[in-house]
């Protein structure tokens, strides 16, 4: 009994002073690599002291979460940039992928109270996040000064800025040169010209347009930018307010595409049993003159088809020289108001807005930067519309609607429903002024 | 008392990881749903009591009367067209044949893979253009292209074939399994007296296939009650509104409109609904059961 118990108090003897030296050598450890930390960092420190003054003088670390709608494969390069740079940081990246998942993800995680750090504001949930205050405040970052004013104003309300946006993308007409070509249609350059186009295609036996289910709306937007918005930009503002309805700007716009495509037959009953993939396949493999198009499109269409030759057009007006791209400013990072990591939510977004990490971003997704003062290389097709996306001559309803994806539910079953001859074209737009009254009331 | 619950601890105490996570993942949101079912809540703002009114709505609400009409005729037909060809197939796979094994596994593949591949995969396979698999065979015999997933009816007819394509299979193994459990002395027994093939299967394998059936049709009916996955995948509900099934609109009235108060109620009663049409289901069948013993 005694030799158990001397025995007991030599091993406990023995594991204290063991745990003390050790817990001195990695104290000294922690001492000696904090002492030549500091100069170097000293330096660091001078160089950003405005990035200092914006984390509010601490220093990031700890761990930091982040919402993501890109997947690792594409932050991850931009994830090691900011790891070198704040080595003290770790990011918790949480994926959802666009849009309907990524909505969900971000409703359930604010409306649970685990909305992350950091996360990203996109046209869907833009409204909640503007007016829930659920992001703060980033206008002092320096990047702003480098940005078009129409990246800047998609995500502002009041003249503060809640989510950096980037890039943005646009979407238009994809045509097929060679089919062009062999049906001696020269590019259009107008609306008469290209409804021209399409009815000497059809005459000649080719398929001029190859639509889905689900982009069947699409030259009803491209209408309303040309017919309503060329002459109102604050039009959408005063929907939302209720000054105006949808039947003041979409009735015309409705009536256009009913006549330039249902009735001469480019959109018909083929299309609600195609895909998006199933489309692009048609155009790649040269099976349609015309087929919508945006700037992630390339991608597909020259992997089915890299000998393809096919430009892009924008959506003519009836008025001669306006022409609209589909399009908006792309995903913004936001920083949550109630971010537990405030100062390494502050550094994530400071490095993001970083002409290192926008090259990073740009190559990774091919988009189309809105900042000046950054090279980098566009598709030869969507050359041929980056002049609009320059002019801020695109539009999409979806970013300034008050209730975007309910809306945009209803013009998709709406357009379906036309099709199928369910309901009028001038139903659609009775309908959407419904949803949005409806929608209204809810509030 | 206290003698019987000390036996039984170590049992309950087996049960209690699974009574915890279902607590938690679905009878806690059951109850939850029916609380916001009487309220006005966004997903964002503080809820209010807004008493029956999200219940009174959805009767005005024609989209989701479409989505109920569109469930109910699914949940009709799936059950019953799943019934009527996996008994025969079944009977069919317990025969002597050599490849009988090999039969088995390739009736039974359908129901292996997500069924949102296979809606997908069937969305091909459906296309009107030149690469859609059933419109190039019909091209074949000189039958011009239908549009499968383009007009209204044919959608529905398209996801109930494709959903009854799927579930024949495996539904089949459920009656294989009962089948075999049938003593073959009875088979016998009425070929001695000289009962005809169609005359053993109606008066003795089909009544004796009773149980199974009982399971099969629950399972058959719950599943197409709920179905969500292969319509999203086929036709997202569409054209129109012609394939919308409850599920989807539960979805869209709470996460894309916002309006969740409206898409518990919603909900609610189709819980309701699932709940009387199981239990008239059950008692049923299981009265058919009473009848064999």
């Amino acid at each position: 009994m005694r030799k158990r118990s001397k025995l007991l108090a030599v091993m406990l003897v023995f594991a204290l002073t063991v745990s003390t030296v050790g817990c001195g050598n990695s104290n000294t450890q922690k001492e000696t690599a904090v002492s030549t930390e500091t100069k170097e960092k000293a330096d660091e420190e001078k160089q950003s002291a405005e990035s200092l003054t914006e984390t509010d003088g601490e220093k990031p670390s700890g761990t930091l979460t982040f919402l993501s709608w890109q997947n690792e494969t594409i932050m991850q390069p931009i994830l090691n940039g900011f790891k070198e740079k704040y080595p003290d940081v770790n990011v918790d990246l949480i994926y959802a992928p666009p849009v309907q998942d990524y909505i969900e993800k971000f409703q359930i995680m604010y409306s649970t109270g685990d909305l992350p750090d950091v996360f990203v504001t996109a046209a869907e949930n833009r409204t909640e996040v503007l007016d829930n205050d659920i992001a703060m405040d980033i206008s002092y970052l320096p990047v702003f000064e480098r940005m078009s004013d129409k990246n800047k104003e998609t995500y502002a309300k009041d003249g503060k800025i809640y989510a950096f946006a980037p890039d943005a993308w646009i979407a238009g007409i994809f045509y097929n040169k060679k089919i062009l070509a062999d049906n001696g249609i020269e590019v259009p350059a107008n609306r008469e010209e290209y409804l021209a186009s399409m009815k000497t295609l059809k005459d000649n036996g080719v398929q001029p347009w190859a639509f889905c289910s689900t982009n069947l709306y699409d030259p009803i937007q491209g209408y309303v930018a040309t017919e309503t918005i060329d002459k109102n930009a604050k039009y959408d503002e005063q929907v939302n307010n209720g000054e105006l309805t949808y039947a003041d700007g979409w009735t015309e716009p409705v009536n256009l595409w009913s006549s330039d495509y249902l009735e001469p037959g480019y959109i018909n009953k083929d299309a609600l049993g195609l895909t998006g993939d199933q489309v692009n396949e048609m155009f790649a493999f040269e099976e349609c003159a015309y087929v919508v198009g945006a700037t992630w499109s390339v991608a597909t269409i020259d992997e089915l088809n890299p000998d393809l030759e096919y430009g892009m057009l924008p959506w003519f007006g009836t008025q001669d020289g306006t022409a609209w791209m589909t399009g908006a400013t792309g995903v913004g990072w936001s920083i949550n108001s109630k971010a537990k990591n405030l100062p390494a939510a502050k550094a994530f977004l400071e490095y993001l807005s970083s002409d290192e990490s926008l090259k990073i971003f740009q190559e990774q997704t091919g988009g189309l930067l809105a900042v000046s003062g950054i090279d980098f290389p566009i598709h030869p097709t969507i050359e041929e519309g980056y002049p609009y996306l320059l002019d801020g001559k695109f539009y999409l309803p979806a970013v300034v609607w008050k209730y975007s994806d309910a809306l945009g539910k209803e013009m998709l079953i709406g357009t379906q429903e036309i099709l199928t001859g369910n309901i009028a074209p001038a139903q659609l737009v009775e309908n959407m002024d419904k949803k949005r009254i409806e929608l209204d009331a809810e509030q | 008392m206290k003698r019987k619950l000390k036996k039984e601890f170590p049992y309950l105490l087996f049960i209690l990881p699974a009574f915890l996570g279902y607590t938690t993942f679905t009878i806690i949101p059951l109850l939850s749903s029916f609380k916001y079912a009487f309220t006005n809540w966004d997903g964002f703002n503080r809820a209010e009591f807004v008493g029956f009114k999200n219940f009174l709505d959805l009767f005005g609400d024609a989209p989701m009367m479409r989505a109920l009409l569109n469930t109910l005729v699914y949940a009709v037909s799936v059950p019953v067209l799943v019934t009527v060809l996996s008994i025969p197939l079944a009977v069919l796979l317990n025969g002597k044949m050599k490849t009988r094994n090999l039969q088995r596994a390739i009736f039974f593949f359908p129901s292996v893979p997500s069924v949102l591949i296979l809606g997908y995969l069937w969305s091909y396979m459906l296309s009107p253009t030149g690469r859609g698999l059933i419109n190039t065979i019909l091209a074949f015999f000189n039958i011009d292209k239908v549009l499968w997933l383009g007009t209204p009816v044919l959608a529905m007819v398209s996801i109930i074939m494709v959903s009854v394509w799927s579930q024949v299979g495996w539904h089949a193994c459920i009656y294989l399994a009962n089948l075999q459990s049938i003593p073959s002395s009875y088979i016998e027994a009425a070929r001695i007296d000289g009962a005809s093939g169609w005359a053993i299967f109606r008066h003795i394998t089909f009544p004796m296939l009773a149980p199974s059936m009982t399971i099969s049709v629950m399972l058959l009916l719950t599943g197409s009650l709920k179905v969500f996955d292969l319509p999203f995948s086929l036709t997202n509900g569409g054209p129109g509104y012609s394939t919308l099934m409850v599920t989807q609109i539960i979805i869209t009235r709470g996460v894309t409109e916002k309006l969740y108060g409206k898409a518990t109620a919603m909900s609610v009663v189709f819980f309701f609904v699932i709940c009387i049409c199981t239990v008239i289901q059950l008692s049923l069948m299981k009265k058919r059961e009473e009848k064999l013993i």
